[in-house]
């Protein structure tokens, strides 16, 4: 797989890595400047800035990375019921084209009607 | 018209979804990249804010007030993320729930199969020789001695075979 295709499938995961160096490079850059000097009142914008950047870039890495996980994982289980309504409902359209999903349970143990044409 | 009654308690938490708002081949609503959007560039927002009132000044308590705006601004980020990642946990488990209610529809409990699919879940194998009728645990006082070969879930039904009593598989 060349790279572009590569980049095209795991987007995603290139852009958290992407993010992810980002944030070291920004984290590197607030340590540097707070490294060069004793004063706490110049040290802190650079905590303000490239710290709390760097923080801020690692948290939309990581949810990325994870996002896609959830997203490969969903894609792979939505297929499966894909096909398992079409066994049950052989004759029918999938099923997910007439579920009202809004119509599912919430979370208080109740049952809740689904209605299906 | 056909009413059918789902039991809340299967899907455990998860989260009922429109298909008509939901982003293409995604676990999340449109409604949910928005909110992230709109959180993340808020937070981003904060924090320039905060990086420039404290660069403007060289006063402690000043400068306190706006580290404390960038500390809120990176909970923001982190909020809206956490909640973005429960948000797509909600939407997979809701498939998976939905994935059982339709194998549980379509083959249902037939004297101790589920049980027997739940133990082969475990890893443990289950076992049967060629004229058995039963299929047995490997460590099984029926079993034990005699010619038998592990089983897939598939070939327990298709053998219509039935739990061992004594092992209780």
């Amino acid at each position: 797989m060349d790279i572009v295709n590569f980049l095209r499938a795991q987007w995603d995961r290139a852009l958290a890595v992407a993010i992810a160096l980002a944030a070291a490079v920004s984290l590197l850059l607030g340590y540097r400047g707070v490294s060069g000097t004793p004063h706490v009142a110049v040290q802190l914008p650079y905590i303000v800035s490239a710290g709390m950047f760097g923080i801020f870039l690692l948290t939309i890495a990581a949810t990325l990375w994870v996002s896609a996980d959830l997203r490969d994982e969903w894609r792979e289980l939505r297929k499966l019921r894909v096909r398992l309504d079409t066994i049950e409902n052989p004759e029918a359209r999938p099923v997910r084209t007439h579920r009202a999903e809004t119509t599912g349970p919430g979370s208080n143990g109740r049952a809740a009607a689904e209605v299906r044409s | 018209m056909r009413l059918r009654l789902v039991l809340a308690d299967d899907y455990r938490g998860a989260r009922p979804r429109r298909a008509s708002s939901r982003t293409s081949d995604s676990p999340w609503l449109s409604v949910d990249v928005t909110r992230l959007a709109f959180a993340l560039a808020l937070a981003l927002i904060a924090n320039t804010i905060a990086w420039y009132g404290s660069s403007g000044t060289t006063e402690w308590s000043t400068q306190m007030g706006w580290l404390v705006l960038s500390i809120g601004a990176a909970a923001l980020a982190a909020g809206s993320c956490a909640r973005w990642v429960i948000a797509g946990l909600r939407s997979t488990r809701w498939e998976r729930a939905e994935i059982v209610r339709v194998v549980n529809a379509a083959w249902p409990d037939k004297g101790g199969l589920n049980r027997a699919v739940a133990v082969d879940d475990q890893f443990e194998v289950l076992v049967a020789g060629p004229t058995m009728t039963r299929f047995h645990r490997p460590t099984c006082q029926l079993a034990a001695g005699k010619d038998v070969v592990g089983l897939t879930t598939t070939q327990i039904v298709a053998g219509h075979l039935a739990p061992c009593e004594m092992c209780a598989p």
